[in-house]
């Protein structure tokens, strides 16, 4: 009896390690300038923590990209505009909304 | 009676050789790989296989193999393969059968991977293009047609047997591809360099490249590609003609303004239907067209432009505001003249039809200013370039 509550114990424990890895959160990405103004059109694109893959992108709209949905793990984020480029990892947790905020400066 | 027998046979034979050649061949042929096979290994043996470092070998290798997946497309039943050879001859062959071969010299000339991908895209389009059995078929008419004269004359052939397929093969060597061939090739690897997202102004450097070769150089081994291939300066101009044709269609359907405009389109004429086509096939997959007309915020924006048409006569401006691989972020931004503005603009009377001109521009221009949507009139929209050109992927938003 022991031992078989013990596994359904661990079955259970290990389930919801695995779920735990496996959810999802959200990102949100906030640029600003050098004036601290929000700013649109500033490409932020996501990609697999060695950038090799891009997994989403979006333009900023008064300063915000949204990505919703997004399986826990670490990502890379590259955020570009006004001739400027900064790159960044982020790690998504799940359930969890994330923040970026970066200003874009030279 | 024995001569009318010789004769039949001779016209058998002719059908025979007539139903041959007219069969489509999809396939590649038994004669196209065994002469592939003996050329590429007369090629290995004359030069070897070259050593080359890791990180050149995996640049070719990731070229070749980014532009054979597309022409494997075209050309099913071929399976490319690419060999590098150690010679400093300024060359690349298509053997058949699928076997590229690329001279050493050829690869250490090219100036940029635009340029070596042009290379390796000319041969792929040889190919493509089915050229060596081409040349095969070409090669063994006349062979064919002189043995039926000498079968005619003395009812005997003296042919085939293993040095047959040696002779034709090295006749295709020595003979080459024909102008035709080399301009179609050429084509073929300015569209397939678009496709594969290199810049098919490489073709045009490549053949700077060759032509400052051929001038630098005396020996005759190493001119051996400018034997074979027509003058460099008409491929040149042929190719630049090209080149801008392409860039200019792509500005005027393929690029995000032209998406943009569609869209645009689309929306003031409220055509659900052109608007849907301007989506990305990924929109397109969670999305039907049913399911497309519902989508409230799309809702809310015709609308509101529907209501514009109403009180103004609506113009729009395109603009690309941020561009970053393989995205783009355009705005639309929706301007209006007043209909009765526009009824007293008409009104007025100027003296010289010149004049009326600047003078309306100028007005015009004013009149706009005035009556521009503000912050409702400007729209944002997000577009990926796909394989068949630039979709919008998200929007319209409203800033």
């Amino acid at each position: 009896m022991k031992k078989k509550c013990l596994l359904i114990i661990i079955i259970l424990s290990l389930l919801i390690i695995l779920a735990g890895c496996n959810g999802q959160g959200n990102l949100k990405v906030v640029v600003y300038d050098q004036q601290q103004n929000l700013i649109s059109d500033i490409y932020v694109g996501l990609y697999t923590s060695d950038f090799q893959h891009r997994v989403r992108f979006a333009y900023t709209i008064k300063g915000e990209a949204d990505f919703y949905g997004l399986r826990s793990g670490i990502y890379a984020v590259r955020i570009v505009g006004n001739n400027i480029e900064k790159e960044t990892k982020v790690r998504i947790q799940s359930q969890e909304t994330n923040y970026i905020k970066v200003t874009l400066s030279k | 009676m024995m001569r009318i027998f010789n004769k039949s046979r001779v016209v058998i034979l002719i059908l025979l050789f007539l139903l041959l050649i007219s069969m489509p061949v999809d396939a590649v042929s038994d004669l196209e790989k065994e002469i592939a096979k003996r050329n590429l290994k007369r090629y290995t043996e004359r030069y070897g296989k070259a050593k080359l470092k890791p990180r050149v070998r995996n640049k070719v290798e990731k070229i070749f193999n980014k532009l054979a997946s597309k022409a494997e497309k075209d050309a099913p039943d071929i399976d490319f393969k690419l060999h590098v050879v150690d010679t400093k001859v300024l060359n690349a062959v298509y053997l058949g059968d699928g076997h590229v071969m690329l001279f050493e010299g050829m690869l250490k000339a090219t100036e940029n991977r635009n340029q070596l991908a042009a290379v390796l895209a000319h041969e792929l389009g040889h190919g493509v293009n089915d050229d060596i059995q081409d040349s095969i078929d070409l090669i063994q008419g006349i062979r064919l047609g002189s043995l039926l004269i000498d079968y005619a004359k003395d009812g005997q052939v003296n042919q085939e047997g293993p040095g047959f397929i040696t002779a034709l093969s090295w006749q295709l060597l020595q003979k080459g591809f024909s102008r035709k061939q080399e301009r179609e090739a050429d084509r073929y690897s300015v569209f397939l360099l678009e496709e594969s997202n290199y810049d098919p102004a490489g073709t045009i450097g490549l053949m700077k490249v060759l032509k400052a070769g051929q001038e630098r150089v005396n020996d005759s081994e190493l001119l051996e590609l400018f034997s074979s291939h027509p003058n460099v300066n008409d491929r040149i101009n042929y190719l630049a003609g090209l080149v801008s044709k392409l860039k200019a269609a792509k500005e005027l359907y393929y690029s995000p303004i032209a998406t943009t405009r569609r869209l645009t389109t689309g929306l003031l004429r409220n055509d659900i239907s052109v608007i849907y086509s301007t989506y990305s096939e990924m929109v397109h997959n969670n999305i039907n067209l049913e399911k497309f007309k519902d989508n409230e915020q799309l809702i809310k924006i015709r609308k509101k432009i529907k209501e514009w048409q109403g009180q103004y006569r609506l113009s729009y401006s395109l603009e690309i505001r941020n561009q970053v691989e393989g995205t783009a972020r355009v705005a639309i931004t929706f301007f209006a003249i007043k209909n009765n503005v526009k009824q007293k603009f008409k009104q007025h009377k100027f003296k010289s039809h010149k004049k009326v001109k600047i003078h309306q521009k100028k007005k015009l221009h004013k009149f706009k200013k005035f009556d521009q949507l503000e912050k409702n009139g400007v729209f944002a929209i997000d577009l990926i370039n796909e394989e068949y050109g630039w979709k919008v992927l998200r929007g319209p938003i409203m800033y």
